[in-house]
């Protein structure tokens, strides 16, 4: 094997993978958020049977979980504009990923709402609640905390999923990567350090809701 | 539409390379799960440990990440590997690090008692596993299976970012050929349209393994299992 | 009907006809039932009979197939969700297994409803919730929250819930029937003491003793229907119904 593997080099690169990997945080942070939001809002679409809505919530739902997310990043990027709508690169990346993201939240956060128990249905109506104040007071806040478990992990799909948009030409982690590769040619280098990047990514992301579920659902045992 | 009509030996093409991906990917992907999920449930140390590492690696790290490693790095090693290879060998190996989790999942949600009850009735280790835990580990595991393999699929359109002229790189080239020819860009319509195809093969996939599910629950009511709700759920919330 | 409610004024609530399906089985078959201000009525019978039925009906958490309900005099638009809301607001309820909501202390949960549907504001809600935990000796468990409650004191917030809306009457479906026998009695005193200051209520109880001593009047339900109703004493000593003697001989 005559390739030697050169850990200066990626001391060397630190500063292109910093503003790589400042950029994969970028994306990912502001898509996870919006794709939680619109995720929880189309739950309650979908688990209040909204008229009309809840059939569009769920076909919605169901295409995006059944194409794959590089296509619709293709679509939205070089499709779109030729109906008018253009977008940064970046602004395509954030509307791909949280489209795609809120499609599984949608879902996550539906079955968090259904585990609601019905006696608490009760409760909320014989004390003179909406069934939207039932929703918003109780629902959502015991069903996000049942649903956090499979919330997180559409979390960190996300921002794995945020190296996708290097085919679209957005400076992240991994576009970096692949730049320097095609330059300097330090293959098992780049890939080990942006490897590694990942992996501290993804852990320290479970670890941060680990924590963040503990503190939910410390006054609490049941639900 | 029109695009579509004239290029349909490109497409045709395109989704023959898609299948072969993808059939390919989910047999490799299927075994893999299989024998590194049985791997991570034994009480060898060394066996769990290896399991393990090997799950969090491929699970953690971006799919196109190890794609674009296995593709690039492999004539390092001297091992060069064609696109279409390189493609089979990651998807095949990231199938099979998220199945095993699956498998890992189904196989842990079986309640400790009945384990214990089949050992109490004098049943060898092997034997428990073969005919107590597995045939209960199995049903509940086909859902949380069937969304990984919609989203194999899926994934086989990555293998056209390193130049496997499957359907998604086949659109690409319609879209790159008709915008340099013809001045203007068919992407809407011809990446719109890849899409519901993709849709309609998930869709078939879909009814496929729910059929099988219906058959399997079937044979097992059969033969009296218990109700599987919970083994079920804990193998969807390992997806 | 009996002679007891039916020579007061009007009636707090006056259900007529109350009849209820599920599938193809009857939980409620034409039940009447009129409720005077400060009368106690308790429900008793078999498990089956109706009983909860009876009291979801009344508040609309079971919307009746058939016949009509009037609060305090005026009818009840049943197909309507804002009409039942409206009754909601006047009749409270209290659960078999409490249901307070487990994400909010004991006071949230409290002041939830009043502050919400625009009975109070926050300060005053607080207020009234800490007066009324007082009552029922719980004063220091207003920041708790419900997993950190027994059994018996869940109950009692529950009951201070529904106390906090300032009902006109409560619904009590099985309230002491999911608790160990040592929490019964604290919340039996809670109910004993509202019945002394006049608070209407409708208890489905298999408390024979409280209902015995408590109530204003027992009615006992069988197979969907009303069998026999009348005074505490007359119903639960000397039934003039057969079904009634024997399930009061089965359960005593």
């Amino acid at each position: 094997m005559s390739y030697q593997f050169d850990t200066s080099y990626i001391w060397g690169q630190s500063d292109a993978l910093g503003a790589g990997l400042l950029m994969t945080l970028k994306v990912s942070a502001i898509s996870i958020l919006a794709a939680v939001g619109i995720g929880i809002l189309g739950a309650i679409v979908r688990v209040m049977q909204v008229r009309g809505l809840s059939a569009v919530v769920a076909g919605y739902v169901s295409f995006i979980r059944n194409t794959p997310l590089l296509v619709q990043i293709f679509f939205i990027f070089y499709g779109l504009p030729s109906v008018g709508i253009h977008l940064s690169i970046f602004n395509s990346g954030v509307l791909a990923l949280v489209v795609w993201g809120a499609a599984y939240n949608v879902e996550n956060v539906r079955g968090g709402l259904l585990a609601v128990p019905d006696d608490l249905r009760d409760a909320g109506a014989a004390l003179g609640l909406k069934p939207i104040q039932f929703m918003l007071l109780i629902a959502v806040p015991l069903g996000v905390r049942v649903a956090l478990p499979s919330v997180l992990n559409t979390s960190i799909s996300i921002l794995k999923n945020s190296a996708y948009l290097q085919a679209i030409g957005l400076a992240e982690l991994t576009f970096v990567a692949m730049e320097r590769i095609s330059l300097e040619f330090r293959t098992l280098e780049m890939f080990a350090a942006i490897g590694i990047i990942y992996l501290a990514l993804v852990l320290g992301l479970s670890i941060a809701v680990r924590a963040l579920e503990k503190r939910l659902h410390r006054p609490f045992e049941t639900a | 539409m029109q695009l579509i009509v004239e290029n349909y030996i490109l497409f045709g093409n395109g989704l023959a390379w898609t299948f072969g991906l993808a059939v390919l990917t989910l047999v490799f992907a299927t075994v893999i799960s299989l024998f590194v999920g049985i791997m991570s449930i034994t009480r060898n140390r060394l066996l769990t440990v290896a399991a393990r590492i090997y799950v969090e690696v491929f699970r953690d790290i971006p799919l196109l990440v190890s794609l674009f490693f296995i593709y690039f790095g492999a004539p390092l090693i001297g091992l060069p590997l064609d696109p279409f290879s390189a493609a089979v060998v990651t998807l095949s190996l990231w199938g099979g690090a998220n199945g095993a989790e699956i498998v890992r999942g189904g196989f842990n949600a079986i309640p400790e008692h009945q384990r214990t009850s089949a050992a109490a009735l004098g049943l060898k280790p092997w034997q428990i596993y073969w005919y107590v835990i597995a045939p209960q580990a199995l049903l509940p595991i086909i859902p949380p299976f069937t969304g990984l393999f919609t989203l194999l699929v899926q994934s086989t359109s990555l293998a056209a970012l390193i130049g496997v002229p499957e359907l998604f790189r086949m659109a690409q080239i319609v879209v790159e050929r008709t915008t340099i020819m013809e001045g203007y860009s068919p992407a809407f319509t011809i990446f719109g349209a890849i899409l519901v195809v993709y849709y309609l093969i998930s869709a078939a996939l879909n009814a496929l393994t729910s059929r099988l599910e219906r058959a399997m629950q079937h044979r097992l009511k059969a033969r009296g299992a218990a109700d599987m709700g919970s083994v079920r759920r804990q193998a969807e919330e390992s997806v | 009907m009996t002679a007891c409610a039916s020579n007061r004024a009007v009636p707090l609530i006056a259900a007529e006809g109350l009849t209820k399906c599920f599938a193809k089985h009857t939980a409620l078959r034409a039940v009447s039932l009129s409720v005077a201000r400060g009368e106690v009525v308790a429900v008793i019978g078999p498990s089956g009979s109706g009983k909860s039925t009876l009291i979801r009906c009344l508040n609309g958490l079971l919307v009746p197939d058939a016949g009509t309900i009037r609060i305090d005099g005026a009818p009840v638009d049943m197909r309507q969700q804002r009409a039942w809301r409206a009754v909601r607001l006047r009749v409270g309820m209290v659960f078999q297994d409490c249901s307070l909501f487990p994400h909010l202390s004991v006071l949230q949960n409290i002041t939830l409803a009043p502050v919400r549907t625009g009975r109070m504001r926050r300060e005053q809600a607080a207020e009234t919730a800490r007066n009324l935990l007082a009552r029922v000796q719980l004063a220091d468990k207003a920041d708790a929250y419900p997993a950190q409650l027994s059994g018996g004191q869940l109950q009692r917030v529950a009951i201070v819930r529904a106390l906090a809306m300032a009902p006109e009457a409560l619904l009590l479906d099985e309230p002491t029937s999911a608790l160990d026998p040592e929490m019964i009695a604290e919340v039996l005193d809670v109910l004993r003491t509202l019945s002394r200051e006049g608070m209407t209520m409708v208890i489905v109880t298999h408390e024979i003793g409280f209902a015995r001593e408590a109530a204003s009047r027992v009615i006992f339900m069988d197979q969907a229907e009303i069998v026999e109703q009348g005074a505490a004493d007359a119903v639960l000593t000397a039934p003039r119904e057969a079904r009634t003697r024997t399930f009061l001989d089965k359960i005593l």
